[in-house]
């Protein structure tokens, strides 16, 4: 089954944004931990 | 070869903020416990970085654009879902852990209350294997990994590498490594987001597909059998390495339990995204017929293409942050097994301080060894995690049988993990590689199974949780 143009295209930048949004998540948290001082 | 001066100064920039930074966190580091295991401390952001910092080394960032370049669409999830799986697989584990011996340090912690005398050291033996052989995998591919893609000699890479992450690690142990880990991880992350994005607003993506399908529309297949079955075969081996790998343990204790699942959870999450956002680049190899003469150079290859000299720097920090994170955690990981399993058995009046002095000189000398025995390059990465597989799969089942059932017997997993490894090893030498790995899981399922059918155990949980309760009453 040949993936279609569509999917294909959804598939790079769904990668790409996802790894974007885990990073600014992860960061997000870092500085919430941070703050209350819970971070280890 | 001439030596490419930028490159060599991109990691020992690097390498100097990884140094100045572990020295800043190591003076928090009082006790042993600190140099070993956060004490179920770490919070959402260090845990899951410090998962993914170890699982996502050098070499995946690599890998994955091969296996996309090599089998296409398929090739680039399957690499994606390999490890993804791994990691969010482990996350029940990981609770039941925090369950029934929630002061444990390290897996060896497990090993020794759960089962007898003689399992456990036949496991330390394997596992002191496995750790040191994974250790020489990440010098040895890490060197080639520099030496082919970024021109600095393998030898002067090695050695950069792992002094760089000796220093580092040896002063603030868990601490330092877990501190550091979360920067190198968002380092990784902005390669990630930043050099794919660059090279498809320059190609746009209609006009990979099209070339693709032009070129090499069998790329484009989602049932290519190749790609099934390394996405099926890998999440096996995948599966193997976490259960038995004490990096994973380590962290399973080390996180907050409440926080457990998330976790695990978003560093498989974590671990599919970063794969499969680098393995797009292959895409666009293929797609508008531009081949490195490697194909584990692929990414690099087109980020230079599209994106010049700044971006490969780019890249190059990416891949050694990605390195010389999991060379740090496997270092800490073996140490802190040594520290926790042989040292304090050997010498159990041992005082804090000198337990914490030990760790530090374990830390050097071992990597220093590992460095030592990486510089002759005599195997392939590829060909050593095989290898090594056949000892993970043996004691996938012994781990996952010997948390959840009682029925367990100490014995029979004794003779699982012996007759898995032996098993493993003919199947190894005499069929094939892969058919070792899977031979050895085969005999430890069976053998786990049906002789704790036959000869029933009836394991008291509580020993399990009795484990490090006297040191946390003494500490507190």
């Amino acid at each position: 089954m040949i993936i279609s143009q569509g999917a294909f295209t959804v598939l790079i930048w769904v990668s790409i944004i996802g790894s974007g949004a885990l990073m600014f998540y992860i960061f997000g948290y870092f500085l919430y931990e941070l703050k209350k001082k819970k971070i280890w | 070869m001439s030596i490419p001066w930028g490159n060599i100064l991109v990691i020992l920039a690097l390498g100097a903020a990884f140094i100045a930074s572990s020295w800043y966190i190591s003076r928090k580091v009082s006790t042993a416990d600190d140099y070993i295991s956060g004490n179920g401390k770490l919070g959402v952001a260090f845990g899951t970085t410090s998962l993914l910092a170890f699982w996502v080394t050098g070499n995946t960032i690599m890998a994955a654009p091969e296996a996309a370049y090599g089998m296409g669409v398929i090739g680039a999830i399957a690499y994606s879902f390999l490890g993804g799986v791994a990691v969010v697989a482990f996350s029940p584990l990981g609770k039941r852990i925090h369950e029934v011996i929630p002061n444990g340090k390290t897996v060896g912690d497990f090993y020794k209350n759960r089962f007898d005398s003689k399992t456990y050291f036949f496991f330390l033996i394997m596992v002191f294997i496995y750790i040191f052989g994974l250790l020489m995998t990440q010098g040895i591919g890490g060197g080639l990994l520099l030496e082919q893609i970024f021109n600095i000699p393998y030898e002067l890479a090695v050695i950069l590498t792992f002094l760089i992450v000796i220093i580092y690690a040896s002063m603030g142990g868990f601490s330092s490594v877990t501190g550091i880990a979360f920067f190198q991880v968002m380092l990784i992350f902005i390669v990630v987001i930043v050099v794919p994005p660059i090279v498809y607003f320059s190609t746009g993506v209609a006009p990979v597909y099209e070339g693709m399908l032009e070129l090499a529309p069998e790329k484009l297949d989602l049932f290519l059998p190749a790609g099934i079955l390394f996405m099926f075969a890998g999440a096996m081996m995948g599966i193997g390495e976490v259960f038995m790998d004490n990096t994973f343990w380590q962290r399973a204790y080390a996180v907050r339990k409440d926080k457990l699942m998330s976790i695990f959870g978003l560093a498989g999450i974590g671990w599919f995204f970063v794969p499969l956002a680098t393995a797009t680049l292959a895409f666009v190899a293929i797609g508008t017929g531009q081949a490195p003469d490697q194909i584990n150079q692929v990414a690099p290859y087109i980020a230079e293409i599209y994106g010049g000299k700044f971006v490969s720097w780019v890249f190059l920090v990416g891949v050694w942050s990605a390195l010389a994170s999991t060379i740090a955690a496997i270092l800490n990981s073996l140490v802190s097994l040594i520290l926790n399993d042989v040292y304090k058995t050997i010498n159990p009046k041992a005082d804090d301080k000198k337990l914490l002095k030990t760790g530090k000189w374990l830390t050097v000398v071992i990597g220093i060894l590992a460095l030592l025995i990486s510089l002759p390059k005599f195997l392939t990465m590829l060909q050593m995690l095989i290898f090594l597989g056949v000892i993970n799969a043996a004691f996938v089942f012994p781990i996952i049988y010997g948390l959840f059932w009682k029925k367990l017997n100490a014995n029979v997993a004794f003779a699982a993990a012996v007759l898995a490894v032996i098993g493993g090893y003919l199947a190894y030498f005499t069929v094939g590689d892969l058919q070792g790995v899977v031979t050895s899981g085969w005999i430890s399922f069976l053998v786990c199974w049906i002789g704790s059918l036959v000869k029933p155990a009836n394991y008291n949980w509580e020993r399990l949780y009795q484990v490090g309760n006297s040191a946390e009453v003494k500490r507190k």
